[in-house]
């Protein structure tokens, strides 16, 4: 799918969702916005913002119209989303969201036994999911230049060509994307986010930093080398 | 507190800090970790005291004399006992057990750089400790203060971090702020680049990182070093 326009649907308007249906749109791929309230105000003005043919719909409609389904949605709020969504038996599914909430000491903590990205493939087992784009704050993804250097964006899932094609629909962003493995390991990515963000909330903004998952030297072995541990 | 409390207070956090910032450091295992690190600590002008089960051995006396600077073996809860700061370079098996038997840890500074892994079938990498090894370590030495750290890189590149084609940033979980910055230095006296990332709890996510690199080379995908690159 590397240079095919295609039509995705965006689940979630919210800044998230907003920012990759703004640069999906300005690529040249169809944005439908996938809203429980296509028209109110708010819709209406990301779907204005977003231009280059961008709608919005609700979200099973959306979801209809279809190659490519982004899942942006707040955790609290993501099963009953994924439950609007209609049948998505053979699409693909890029899960942004992470289940993370707010815990006792004002950082976030893990609010699933597994992950977003494990719990959406479980709900809607026809479908194929692959985490992308969750450990990439917003506005990095509205403007990835203002990132100031090289940012990876680590995908997993169980398909190899599903995640190859959304590795090649990430990197038209402007990022490095590496495959870190199978959906199980979207926890670890979803915990990657907790951090992420860490800086931000405890007002450390100096130390706000981007995931850069650089492919270097292999490690050489050295004949000195010990047993691990 | 009254006043000359706090001036004594004061007084203590100056000495414990000290301008040379020398410290006792033991390093519990002289595994792939312990041997990798202890060289580097002890290049730093701290004191390093390898603490072994068989601390009389070639291979722990050739550690020794390979490290350098003064450096010394003994026992692993004799080694805990007179450090600052105790580095558990262990395998996770018996890290409970050896922590239980390290005595009095009050006070004292844990480095945690343990990855509790349980491979699985189909080459599967799942984590081994729940909540988190360094949490799990915490309430066994409840008056220590435990810090995450050096779990997400290869031994490889803690022996010689010049070689890994670019920085490598070590992130630090952790509840206290001044054990996390004494241990921050430590990291750039390694050649690495230390970032807190937070409180003890966020370990769970430095240990998932952890998971992520050593599945990475054991399922055989592309290698990759962790930049968590300053905006």
């Amino acid at each position: 799918m590397s240079n095919a326009t295609k039509t995705i649907a965006v689940i979630g308007t919210g800044r998230m969702g907003g920012a990759i249906g703004g640069r999906l749109a300005s690529l040249g791929h169809t944005v439908v916005y996938g809203s429980r309230s296509p028209d109110s105000e708010e819709t209406v003005a990301l779907v204005e913002k977003t231009g280059d043919g961008a709608t919005a719909a609700s979200p099973s409609e959306a979801a209809a119209a279809a190659d490519i389904i982004v899942f942006a949605v707040p955790w609290a709020g993501a099963e009953e989303a994924v439950n609007s969504l209609g049948t998505v038996d053979g699409k693909t599914i890029i899960d942004v969201t992470n289940a993370l909430s707010f815990g006792a000491h004002g950082l976030m903590e893990m609010a699933s036994d597994t992950s977003s990205g494990e719990s959406i493939q479980k709900w809607l087992p026809g479908s194929t999911v692959v985490k992308a784009f969750n450990t990439v704050g917003f506005h990095v993804i509205a403007n990835p230049d203002a990132a100031g250097g090289p940012v990876s964006v680590p995908i997993v899932g169980d398909d190899a060509d599903t995640k190859t094609a959304v590795a090649d629909l990430v990197q038209t962003f402007g990022f490095e994307t590496i495959d870190v493995g199978p959906l199980v390991h979207a926890r670890a990515l979803e915990m990657m986010s907790m951090i992420y963000i860490v800086p931000y909330l405890q007002g450390r903004k100096e130390d706000a930093f981007e995931y850069y998952l650089r492919r270097g030297a292999a490690p050489k072995v050295s004949a000195g080398v010990r047993a691990a541990g | 507190m009254t006043k000359r409390g706090i001036g004594f207070a004061i007084v203590c956090t100056f000495l414990m800090l000290g301008p040379a910032n020398a410290d006792t450091i033991a390093v519990i295992g002289t595994g792939g970790v312990g041997s990798a690190l202890g060289p580097h600590f002890a290049a730093a002008g701290h004191t390093v005291v390898y603490g072994s089960r068989s601390p009389e051995t070639s291979e722990v006396q050739a550690l020794v004399k390979e490290t350098g600077h003064g450096a010394t073996a003994t026992t692993q809860a004799t080694a805990a006992k007179n450090a600052d700061i105790i580095l558990l370079a262990l395998p996770w098996a018996p890290t409970k057990a050896i922590v239980e038997g390290l005595g009095d840890l009050d006070g004292k500074i844990i480095i945690d750089p343990i990855n509790a892994l349980a491979f699985g079938p189909e080459k599967s990498v799942g984590l081994a400790a729940t909540p988190s090894a360094a949490e799990l370590i915490q309430a066994w030495a409840p008056g220590a203060h435990v810090i995450k750290a050096f779990n997400t890189l290869t031994r490889a590149f803690m022996v010689d971090s010049t070689a890994a084609g670019g920085p490598i940033t070590i992130p630090l979980a952790g509840n206290n702020a001044e054990a996390k910055a004494r241990v921050a230095a430590l990291v750039e006296a390694v050649g690495l680049v230390p970032l807190d990332v937070g409180l003890l709890d966020h370990a769970r996510a430095v240990e998932a990182m952890g998971q992520l690199y050593v599945a990475q080379g054991y399922q055989g995908r592309t290698r990759y070093e962790f930049q968590l690159r300053p905006r």
